[in-house]
C-alpha cells in the first residue's frame, strides 16, 4: 500500500509544484530583459556600411565607377531586405521607429584605388563569412534569405577581383 | 538507414537535381556557339554541375528516394543561334540552379545538406555573373541571387 500512496503523494506534489512555480516566479522576477539582438542586425549594418563606402568610391575612382556602383546598389538592397525580415520577426514598437539606424553609416575612405579595392574586397569577404555562419544555423526562410546574401557578396567580391 | 530525411527536403533535392540535369544539358548545347575564350569556363562549369548532380543523386539514394532522371531535352529561353543566345541560355541555367539550391537551404535543417546547398547556390551565382559579363548583360549580378521575384 505504501508505494501506491507514495506515488500519489508524489503526483500531488508535482501538481502543486507546477501550479506554484510560475506564481513564485511571477513574484520574484524582474521586468523581462530586452530581447537579444536579431542575428540579422549585424549583417544589415555591415551591408549598409559597405553601401556607404562604395557610394563614396564611385565619385573618387571613375575608372571603377560602374563596379563600385553595383556594390553600392546591391549592398543597399541587401540591407533593406534584411531589415524588412528583422522588422517582420520583431515588429518595431511604432511605425515611425524601425530598425533603420538613426544616423546613416559613414563610408570608409582609402588613399588610392588599389587600397579601395582591397579594403572593399576584404569587407565583402568578412560579410561572406559572417552571413555563412547565420545561413547554416537560421530557421528555414531566413536561411534562404541569408544564403542569397552570401551568394550576392561572393559575386561582388569576384566582380572586384 | 540513418535518420529519415523529411519529404520537403527530398522534394527540394529532387528540384535541385532536375536543375543540375538541365544545366549539364545547357552546357553541352551552348559550347557549339561560344568563342574559344569561353572554353575553360565552359569545361569548369560543366564539371562542377556533373559533380553536384552525382552528389545530390547519392544524397537522394541514401535518403531512400529514387533520383529523378534527366529529361531527353529542355526548352531554351530563346532560339540558340549565336554566342549571345548561348550566353543567355547559360545564365538561365545557372539562375535555375541557384533558385533550386536556395530552396534546398530553406527546406532542410541538416547541417551537411545546408553546407552543400549554400556552396552550390554561391558557385552558381558567381558562374551566372561571369556568363552575364561575357554576354554583355547588365547588371552583372542581382543583389540576392536565388531570391524569388
Amino acid at each position: 500500500m505504501t508505494p501506491l500512496l507514495g506515488r500519489r503523494a508524489l503526483l500531488r506534489l508535482a501538481a502543486l509544484a507546477a501550479v506554484a512555480a510560475p506564481a513564485v516566479a511571477a513574484c520574484t522576477t524582474q521586468p523581462p530583459a530586452p530581447p537579444p539582438p536579431d542575428p540579422l542586425a549585424a549583417l544589415a549594418d555591415a551591408a549598409a556600411a559597405d553601401a556607404a563606402t562604395a557610394r563614396g568610391l564611385v565619385a573618387a575612382y571613375p575608372a571603377l565607377a560602374a563596379k563600385f556602383q553595383l556594390v553600392a546598389t546591391n549592398r543597399e538592397a541587401q540591407a533593406v531586405a534584411l531589415r524588412k525580415e528583422i522588422d517582420r520577426a520583431t515588429p518595431p514598437p511604432s511605425t515611425s521607429a524601425s530598425t533603420t539606424p538613426s544616423s546613416p553609416p559613414q563610408g570608409k575612405t582609402y588613399p588610392d584605388q588599389a587600397a579601395a579595392v582591397a579594403g572593399l574586397t576584404a569587407s565583402l569577404g568578412s560579410a561572406v563569412e559572417q552571413a555563412t555562419r547565420v545561413a547554416l544555423n537560421a530557421p528555414g526562410y531566413r536561411a534562404g534569405l541569408v544564403g542569397s546574401v552570401v551568394a550576392g557578396c561572393a559575386c561582388l567580391k569576384e566582380l572586384l577581383s | 538507414m540513418t535518420s529519415p530525411v523529411p519529404t520537403e527536403t527530398v522534394d527540394a533535392l529532387q528540384r535541385a537535381l532536375a536543375a543540375e540535369h538541365a544545366a549539364i544539358w545547357a552546357y553541352g548545347l551552348a559550347g557549339a556557339y561560344l568563342p574559344a575564350a569561353s572554353d575553360a569556363a565552359l569545361t569548369k562549369g560543366a564539371e562542377a554541375h556533373t559533380v553536384r548532380r552525382d552528389a545530390v543523386t547519392a544524397t537522394l539514394q541514401k535518403a531512400g528516394a529514387t533520383p529523378k532522371p534527366a529529361e531527353p531535352g529542355y526548352s531554351v529561353p530563346q532560339p540558340l543561334t549565336n554566342a549571345s543566345s548561348a550566353f543567355v541560355l547559360l545564365v538561365a541555367a545557372e539562375t535555375d540552379v541557384v533558385s533550386a539550391w536556395r530552396s534546398v537551404l530553406e527546406y532542410t535543417a541538416d547541417a551537411g545538406i545546408r553546407k552543400t546547398a549554400l556552396a552550390a547556390l554561391t558557385d552558381g551565382a558567381v558562374r551566372a555573373m561571369t556568363w552575364r559579363q561575357s554576354g554583355g548583360q547588365t547588371p552583372a549580378t542581382p543583389p540576392l541571387p536565388g531570391q524569388p521575384a
